[in-house]
């Protein structure tokens, strides 16, 4: 039986090759609060008078917006004026 | 009757106003009233989409969870970012479909997507399941807001029918057009009251944040970090996980996404709502205030309001009880809009078609008040947290999105019947689980902690997934079966 993970990786890598290499920036904040969480989760040392965790999680989500801001930039679906 | 009561209720019947002059020169067809005739800018769009997820629950649920539960409130923060950026590529995509075959509600979007009239229909009670824990929680906060800010003059259940019938003729009146004016407003306000009540209150305390968050460690000194059980990593991580994925399937969201002129908005808000989201942080500021300040504080949900009655005049209390009932307003009249519509297109239409325009709106709104008596009461004998029921909320309307986002391939490979059996597993487990109030640790004894903190939405969200994997794969056949009868019959029609 062609099982469910083939249908995954199929669903999957099927829209890979179209992607722009660039949206893989997005991935990063996932990877850093997601994954980074287990390693951050402390109060020292202080950022701008913020406790570690709470600033790591303020950081990146300054850095979606900047990262979101660099994608929108870049890409040539928003230079169009409709659509 | 006090000077704050005075000022809320000038803002209310200001808002109503508002809602009367939005709808002026429009024809009330369903399309206006839900959608706007999509025809809503860039700033409409943001504010809405900012509007839905900055209600009273931000001011009063998310000081609360910090108050009761410290660090742990990071994780609305921590979701919202992440789910936000999702807008750039989610939103797009379901927004032309909707257009191109005009789809006014999510449980159309489903119907229509996934041709089967019978996943509308379970599409359509699932939303509108999932939405009353959310109202009741904007019925409660309206409850402990007039309770507060009245200095107990009002009792809360007095407060609750008042505020269920002030959301009811709001609802009435204005349609999606007063919701965007009275947005408008809400938003101006909300920013500067957590603005300035985040900045304002440590300062006032502690000179600084810095001087909060010491003192907050001196007391409560883990209070500032997640705790190595309960409340842990495992259910940081498994909770802002599946709530990013999940951020924009609230039936609410539908139809401020189907109202955009075009899809470049939804790009941009990717840009902006991130940046907008660090608004939190503010609450998290008065929340850990009142932590310090308020050790006698037994109900969490009181944090913001008691700590403000503490140092402000009642006049500036009334501006804060006044943002709190327009950001009930705002998103209550969203919700309640969208169930309508979602009973109207999917459970009406369908089981009677041949209803008149005219009793198809006026069976959405008598819908509707149904809808807001039984979440008053609700809101009235519910003793969770707005934090807990937020949660469930937010499980439930999670189990749409697998299939949701799935559907938006070219060739998407889930069959309505594996869509519909996967929704329906996790839905039946989350429900199961928040009757029981089942928790991992009560599955899984003998597991390490790691897996017992995992919040419980995950699991039904796996086993959505896996359900709906292996139904399509075995409803393959039937499903092309069907079209290809379909097919031999319209060429026989031809």
């Amino acid at each position: 039986m062609p099982n469910i993970s083939t249908m995954f990786t199929i669903l999957f890598f099927e829209g890979m090759g179209k992607m722009k290499l660039y949206y893989l920036l997005a991935v990063l904040p996932f990877i850093a609060i997601l994954g980074g969480a287990a390693f951050v989760n402390k109060v020292e040392p202080y950022v701008l008078g913020i406790p570690f965790f709470l600033f790591w999680i303020i950081l990146w989500a300054v850095l979606c917006s900047v990262i979101m801001f660099i994608i929108y930039r870049l890409d040539p679906l928003n230079k169009e004026d409709e659509v | 009757m006090n000077t704050p009561l005075i000022i809320i209720t000038v803002f209310l019947f200001i808002s109503i106003a508002l809602g009367l002059l939005a709808k002026r020169g429009k024809d009330m067809s369903m399309e206006q009233w839900a959608i706007g005739g999509r025809g809503f800018g860039g700033m409409f769009v943001f504010l809405l989409l900012a509007g839905e997820t900055y209600s009273v629950f931000t001011l009063l649920g998310t000081s609360g969870l910090a108050f009761n539960n410290g660090a742990a409130a990071f994780y609305l923060l921590a979701f919202t970012a992440l789910g936000t950026i999702t807008s750039y590529w989610i939103l797009p995509p379901i927004w032309k479909y909707a257009k191109e075959n005009n789809v006014v509600s999510q449980s159309q979007f489903f119907s229509k997507k996934y041709k089967s009239t019978g996943l509308g229909v379970f599409v359509a009670i699932v939303g509108v399941v999932a939405l009353i824990p959310y109202i009741t929680i904007l019925f409660k906060s309206m409850g402990i807001l007039v309770e507060a800010t009245s200095y107990g003059a009002i009792p809360s259940h007095v407060a609750i029918w008042v505020g269920m019938v002030a959301l009811l003729v709001y609802v009435m009146v204005s349609g999606i057009h007063g919701s965007a004016w009275t947005s408008t407003v809400k938003d101006f306000l909300i920013f500067f009251v957590i603005l300035f009540l985040g900045i304002y209150l440590p300062i006032h305390y502690y000179g600084s944040p810095t001087g909060l968050f010491e003192a907050v460690s001196k007391i409560k000194p883990h209070a500032l970090t997640l705790p190595h059980k309960g409340l842990s990593v495992s259910w940081f991580v498994s909770t802002v996980a599946i709530s990013a994925f999940a951020y924009f399937m609230w039936p609410h969201n539908a139809p401020t996404i189907y109202a955009s002129k075009n899809a470049k908005a939804f790009r941009l808000n990717a840009v902006l709502l991130p940046i907008y989201a660090l608004m939190v942080l503010f609450v998290y500021f008065v929340g850990f205030t009142a932590m310090v300040q308020l050790p006698g504080l037994k109900n969490g949900d009181f944090a913001l309001l008691e700590i403000s009655m503490k140092t402000f005049d009642p006049w500036f209390v009334g501006i804060i009880g006044a943002t709190g009932l327009l950001a009930t307003l705002v998103p209550g009249s969203m919700m309640l809009m969208s169930a309508a519509t979602m009973i109207t297109t999917n459970i009406i239409e369908p089981l009677k078609p041949n209803v008149s325009d005219k009793n198809k709106a006026l069976s959405a709104k008598i819908f509707v008040v149904l809808l807001s008596v039984l979440c008053s009461f609700f809101s009235m004998s519910e003793s969770n947290t707005l934090a807990t029921l937020y949660l469930t909320s937010f499980s439930l309307i999670t189990q749409m999105a697998p299939s949701l986002y799935l559907s938006l391939r070219k060739n998407n490979g889930i069959t309505k019947y594996g869509s519909g059996a996967g929704m329906f597993v996790g839905v039946a487990i989350v429900i199961y689980v928040t009757f029981t109030k089942t928790t991992m640790a009560m599955l899984f004894p003998s597991l390490p902690s790691v897996i017992q903190d995992l919040n419980i939405g995950i699991i039904a969200l796996a086993t959505n997934i896996i359900i709906m994997f292996t139904v399509s794969f075995f409803t393959k056949n039937t499903q092309a079966g069907e079209k290809h009868n379909e097919n031999t019959q319209s060429n026989m029609a031809s």
